[in-house]
């Protein structure tokens, strides 16, 4: 297990590395100068004062200098300050984290209590009417755009019906009963292109446990049917389905950013897409980073877990 | 020796005529029978037909001018006059979404081409080159693929400003990763094949072999990866616009326009309906034809992915 651990580790480093190469290379094509960007274009400054800024910012350095200091900066945590407001990066993201880790985990956790047993019902039944149907409602919903279903739900539920508020938050420790109420169409939305790849993955996955032959072996011993489902193939079965979280968790946040812009909920999607179009450089490439490295050390304890729970996996890898 | 063969030539023609019909109308049988079999790859054809006929007939097809604003109707729901209704300027919005079909598909489909030139190039090298090389493509692939498409794709079109190539840009670069995985492994199923083997023995070139022998066994497999892309990209391109910063007006696409609409949802909810409804369709359509291509070339993933 440790060898394990130790190689998953090891493949992480390098991933890691790209992603802050990339996301230092992107942030320094914007920056261009970044002196003449603080100056602003009807700067009368000499050439010995923009000099001296630059040397002071220290952007007159060689770039892979830059990101060196960048990245020892950036491992501690400190990702730089705000444009365009006197809070730090890491205090921004940190305020606004508590709501996109609630609309995630909500997300997930509904779209698995959803999929998974339609997943299975679809493969005890396959090639049933059942499972046509299951499958086809699950193709069709991985191709719905998530901002037009929510919109769709605001118009259904908070414009016609009056039952639900359309935009807006309050939190869990303020109301949970007016917490949940704002988050029930935030979480639909969320989840459900995961419903859909979640069922075909389930469903995919039972199918190929029920032709083993320990399956078989079991049912010609006359297990009942229930028994054999329980005890032989769900525990199997189930495993793989983890690591399919760890496939998704990109999707989840790429999701979220858009879910929490139409309902104007006051997550780390938002003040991303806010720093944007504020060109508030620091903050964009700190919470680009700071999703990216999250979906790298989720599929990695994704991954762990999948290893724990799954001895074959481990001597896989010796 | 002379009148064997000129005796057998008219009797070979013949029968190679005659197969090659027989074989012609087999093959035409067997699409029809594909079609029917695979329900997914004639719904999904059928519909991207139809879209990319409206997008290119729209000079033609377009009732109005989608860019003539009209303040006498602004806001009108579907009538006789404006089928899909007007936006708030009095625009009819049929006009705009058959206007707007050529820019979504346009960009989806040129940042699927690069994205597949650039990432079966990458591919091909790292399938056959292994050792290092392999190794710094492959890792900055999962370094890209890390990205959430839709940050990825954001953080792109911020460092290169508001621009159609710019989003073109970024939605390539999203799907590079995809394209040199998917032909990196089918290379390495391939490696071992015996023509291969025979080329290299041969003492073919690399690039010949890569070209010659690689290539056209990847078609299929890279086939299905640009129609499920063609579905991510327009999907990705369609949020960006949603979110405002896709390509810039007046020109208009698909999540532009309900980007726009969005603000009457309660006045005029068709603003908001409409334009959402293409984006699905030419996401399903994509999907739909990239997932019953895959069944058709390769039947043994039909049981396992489900459907």
């Amino acid at each position: 297990m440790l060898r394990y651990i130790g190689r998953r580790l090891l493949l992480t480093i390098p991933i890691l590395f790209v992603i802050t190469v990339a996301t230092f290379t992107l942030m320094s094509l914007v920056i261009g100068d970044p002196v003449l960007l603080i100056l602003g274009p009807d700067s009368t400054a000499d050439q010995a004062t923009i000099d001296r800024l630059r040397q002071q910012l220290g952007v007159d350095r060689p770039l892979p200098v830059q990101y060196a200091d960048w990245l020892r900066h950036v491992v501690t945590g400190d990702f730089g300050r705000s444009f365009r407001s006197p809070i730090s990066v890491r205090e921004a993201i940190l305020a606004r984290l508590p709501v996109t880790l609630e609309l995630t985990v909500l997300a997930l956790v509904v779209a698995i209590v959803i999929a998974v047993p339609l997943g299975i019902a679809a493969a005890l039944r396959s090639g049933s009417g059942l499972d046509l149907g299951l499958s086809g409602i699950a193709s069709i919903s991985l191709s719905l755009p998530n901002f037009w279903l929510g919109i769709l739900l605001i118009y259904v539920f908070a414009l016609k019906l009056r039952v639900l508020p359309s935009a807006g938050y309050v939190g869990f420790a303020q109301s949970p009963v007016q917490n949940v109420k704002f988050m029930v169409l935030p979480t639909i939305t969320l989840a459900l292109a995961l419903i859909g790849s979640l069922t075909r993955y389930t469903r995919a996955v039972m199918i190929e446990v029920l032709e083993q032959d320990y399956i078989r072996t079991a049912r010609a011993k006359g297990l009942r049917a229930t028994t054999v489902l329980r005890r032989h193939a769900l525990a199997n079965g189930l495993i793989p389905v983890i690591t399919v979280v760890g496939l998704e968790v990109a999707g989840l946040f790429g999701g979220a950013v858009v879910t929490e812009t139409i309902f104007s909920l006051p997550g780390v999607g938002t003040l991303l897409t806010d720093s944007v179009l504020g060109r508030d450089l620091p903050m964009v490439q700190g919470i680009v980073l700071f999703i990216t490295v999250t979906v790298v050390l989720t599929s990695l304890v994704v991954d762990l877990l999948y290893a724990l729970l799954d001895p074959r996996i481990r001597s896989l890898y010796g | 020796m002379a009148e064997p063969i000129a005796n057998h030539m008219p009797y070979a023609v013949e029968t190679s005529i005659a197969s090659a019909s027989a074989e012609r109308r087999a093959r035409a049988l067997g699409w029809v029978r594909v079609l029917r079999k695979e329900p997914q790859l004639w719904i999904g054809s059928l519909i991207l037909v139809a879209l990319i006929a409206g997008a290119l007939l729209a000079p033609l097809s377009a009732p109005y001018d989608p860019l003539m604003p009209d303040y006498s109707v602004s806001l009108h729901a579907p009538s006789r006059a404006h089928l899909f209704g007007t936006d708030n300027l009095g625009r009819d919005q049929l006009s705009r979404i058959l206007y707007g079909g050529r820019l979504s598909l346009f960009v989806g489909t040129c940042a699927v081409m690069i994205g597949m030139l650039i990432g079966v190039t990458l591919g091909l090298i790292s399938g056959y080159k292994m050792g290092v090389l392999d190794s710094l493509i492959m890792r900055t692939m999962d370094g890209i693929l890390a990205f959430p498409g839709l940050v990825l794709a954001l953080s792109i079109s911020f460092a290169l400003g508001p621009s159609l190539r710019s989003v073109i840009i970024a939605l390539a670069a999203v799907r590079v990763p995809g394209f040199a995985r998917v032909v990196r492994g089918q290379m390495l199923a391939l490696r071992n094949r015996e023509y291969i083997e025979a080329a290299e023995a041969l003492g073919a070139r690399p690039v010949r072999i890569v070209l010659r022998h690689f290539l056209p066994n990847l078609v299929s497999i890279i086939l299905v990866q640009v129609s499920l892309s063609a579905g991510s990209a327009i999907f990705t391109e369609a949020s960006l616009s949603f979110l405002g910063f896709g390509v810039p007006p007046p020109q208009p696409d698909w999540g532009g326009m309900l980007h726009d609409g969005y603000v009457y949802l309660e006045i005029n909810p068709w603003l908001s309906i409409i334009p959402g409804a293409f984006i699905f369709l030419a996401v399903l359509g994509f999907n739909f034809l990239g997932d019953g291509l895959r069944d058709t070339l390769d039947p043994q993933q039909r049981r396992r992915r489900g459907l």
